[in-house]
């Protein structure tokens, strides 16, 4: 059997994760959700998630040093970012420091799941 | 060393489908022409996981219908280049921008009736809600350029 993509949805928002979650379940991903930083980055010690979706403006820790901490980590692990507070600028240090993807709220459930579709392709071997 | 002001002259005609709008491809010609400078036609469309092409082939295949668009248009040596983003437009246009460098103009080549001009709350375009941070000026052109 196929090991089921894993992926990590990090936002301080409740309702990111309570909409994501079912509806990325529901397309066959393993879903986990936290709504904030120092969880996540507890949780990345713990467990390689295959895909990370995270906010940027986050109380504790922010979705950039998310980034940095996964790329140092894990970088085979795919980050993508998510912010109501698009910005060139952020884009640029977002893609930069290597997210794989960067899409500005609010969006499509369906252009997040191309991104990971997108993703998934390339972690494919 | 990288010259600055080359880097400057680049003007970016954005559009969401395949009808850009003459006016605008002629508008941006001429000042490409009075400038010396470079045209990208940046087309941002968004991309459905049902579609029968693989986005790199649907990039290929939408780049061709706007070079042939934008040749019946313009005939001179004016650099051109086109660009295919698929996804939310407002995080592609975000991503073409943070991985070029300035630009010159951003003229719009869309619907001439986008809304466009409006702002905050009433604006429902995604250009609308981020002209405000370009970093350089928005042109919507309206009247006929001629090419000299």
């Amino acid at each position: 059997m196929e090991k089921k993509i894993n992926l990590l949805v990090v936002d301080d928002e409740a309702i990111v994760g309570k909409r994501l979650k079912p509806s990325l379940e529901k397309h066959g991903y393993e879903v986990e959700t936290l709504r904030n930083g120092k969880s996540a980055i507890e949780r990345i010690g713990e467990k390689e998630f295959d895909i990370i979706i995270t906010d940027v403006r986050m109380d504790d820790i922010d979705g950039i040093q998310i980034l940095e901490h996964v790329m140092a980590k894990s970088p085979l692990t795919k980050v993508i970012i998510i912010t109501g507070y698009a910005t060139v600028e952020l884009a640029r240090e977002a893609l930069v420091k290597g997210a794989f993807d960067f899409i500005a709220k609010p969006f499509k459930p369906s252009d997040l799941r191309v991104i990971i579709e997108k993703a998934v392709k390339e972690l494919k071997p | 060393m990288i010259n600055t002001m080359e880097q400057n002259k680049i003007i970016i005609v954005i559009s969401e489908d395949f009808n850009i709008r003459e006016v605008a491809v002629n508008y941006a010609a001429v000042l490409a022409q009075r400038i010396d400078a470079q045209i990208i036609f940046l087309l941002l469309m968004e991309y459905k996981l049902d579609s029968k092409d693989e986005p790199v082939l649907l990039k290929q295949k939408y780049k061709d219908i706007i070079l042939k668009r934008v040749n019946g248009i313009i005939d001179n040596n004016i650099p051109v280049q086109v660009e295919v983003m698929l996804g939310d437009r407002r995080s592609e246009f975000y991503k073409f921008m943070a991985s070029h460098r300035l630009f010159h103009t951003v003229v719009w080549g869309g619907d001439e009736n986008a809304p466009i001009n409006k702002t905050g709350r009433s604006a429902s375009h995604w250009l609308a809600r981020i002209k405000d941070e370009l970093p350089c000026p928005l042109v919507i052109p309206k009247k006929k350029y001629k090419l000299r």
